[in-house]
């Protein structure tokens, strides 16, 4: 049943809420270090600031709303590309490969 | 293996779809895909030996497929990212029919996150597997396993949730959050 949720966080069992100190504020306090090297400075002056990491708390919670929604999209959208192969008729080459690998095991 | 032959055929061929589904979910490219579902067929057939009846034959024809992927990453690096980036390109210039485009850019993103944290993406979030398993067809820890399902689950809002935020509201302090929360994390 992961399987089946492998974007939802919540209720995928031995993981909390993405909420508080999940991934999810985790991904928003380093957030920016990569494209933005100024945003990134201020992420880590933040940590030093409980103030700021107060507002910061605040976006997080709002953040993390739109964040499962986004994300069961996201869920959709790679379970739709897996199911999507997955129902495509196995090509003629593979039937033809096991078909010589069997018959050259049975001439043994 | 000999007597088996049969049933293992069908066995085989029963999970040829699903095989196809992680190789391209892996590797973004069919051709590529099918490639590799040919060589971990091969070895399959030729090592099953190493196989141990009773365990799952879906998992170990998985971890086949996954380490032959990883090994051929690793020879052919360069080869792989000069493509993988001209295809981004193409993908970005050429974004296709409108209704079309949220997925497009769904497989760009998922061709962009790094190969493991794919790899644990599609076993746990697509092909089914629990934590525990992915983590055996992986080689790593389930921990490990988790936190890259996190971090490609992190990675693939940033790059995807700038492009989306009027599905959750027009106003500009939504998009704010949105902006700020697709900020972007860090690579490993």
């Amino acid at each position: 049943m992961n399987g089946k949720n492998g974007f939802t966080g919540p209720t995928v069992p031995g993981e909390a809420p993405p909420r508080g100190d999940s991934g999810v504020s985790r991904g928003v306090r380093q957030g920016a270090g990569k494209r933005d090297a100024r945003a990134a400075r201020d992420a880590t002056e933040m940590e030093n600031r409980p103030d700021m990491q107060r507002a910061q708390s605040h976006d997080t919670q709002a953040a993390g709303l739109i964040d499962r929604s986004l994300q069961a999209q996201l869920g959709r959208q790679l379970r739709a590309i897996f199911e999507g192969i997955e129902e495509e008729p196995v090509p003629e080459r593979f039937v033809r490969l096991l078909e010589a690998l069997e018959a050259r095991e049975k001439q043994r | 293996m000999n007597v088996h032959s049969g049933p293992l055929k069908q066995a085989l061929l029963g999970l040829i779809p699903n095989l196809r589904a992680f190789a391209v979910s892996l590797c973004g490219d069919v051709e590529r895909a099918d490639d590799l579902v040919q060589e971990t067929l091969l070895k399959a057939w030729n090592h099953l030996e190493s196989f141990q009846e009773g365990t799952n034959l879906r998992a170990w024809l998985f971890t086949i497929l996954r380490n032959t992927y990883f090994s051929d990453c690793r020879r052919r690096r360069r080869e792989v990212e000069d493509r993988e980036g001209k295809k981004a390109a193409e993908l970005a210039i050429h974004p296709g029919q409108q209704g079309h485009l949220d997925m497009q850019d769904f497989r760009r993103a998922l061709n962009l996150l790094p190969p493991d944290q794919r790899e644990a993406l599609v076993l746990v979030g697509a092909a089914g597997f629990s934590y525990e398993e992915a983590a055996s067809v992986s080689g790593c820890a389930v921990g490990t396993i988790k936190s890259r399902v996190n971090r490609a689950r992190t990675k693939l809002t940033e790059m995807l949730g700038v492009n989306t935020p009027r599905e959750f509201g027009p106003d500009s302090s939504t998009e704010a959050i949105v902006a700020r929360t697709a900020g972007g994390t860090r690579l490993p």
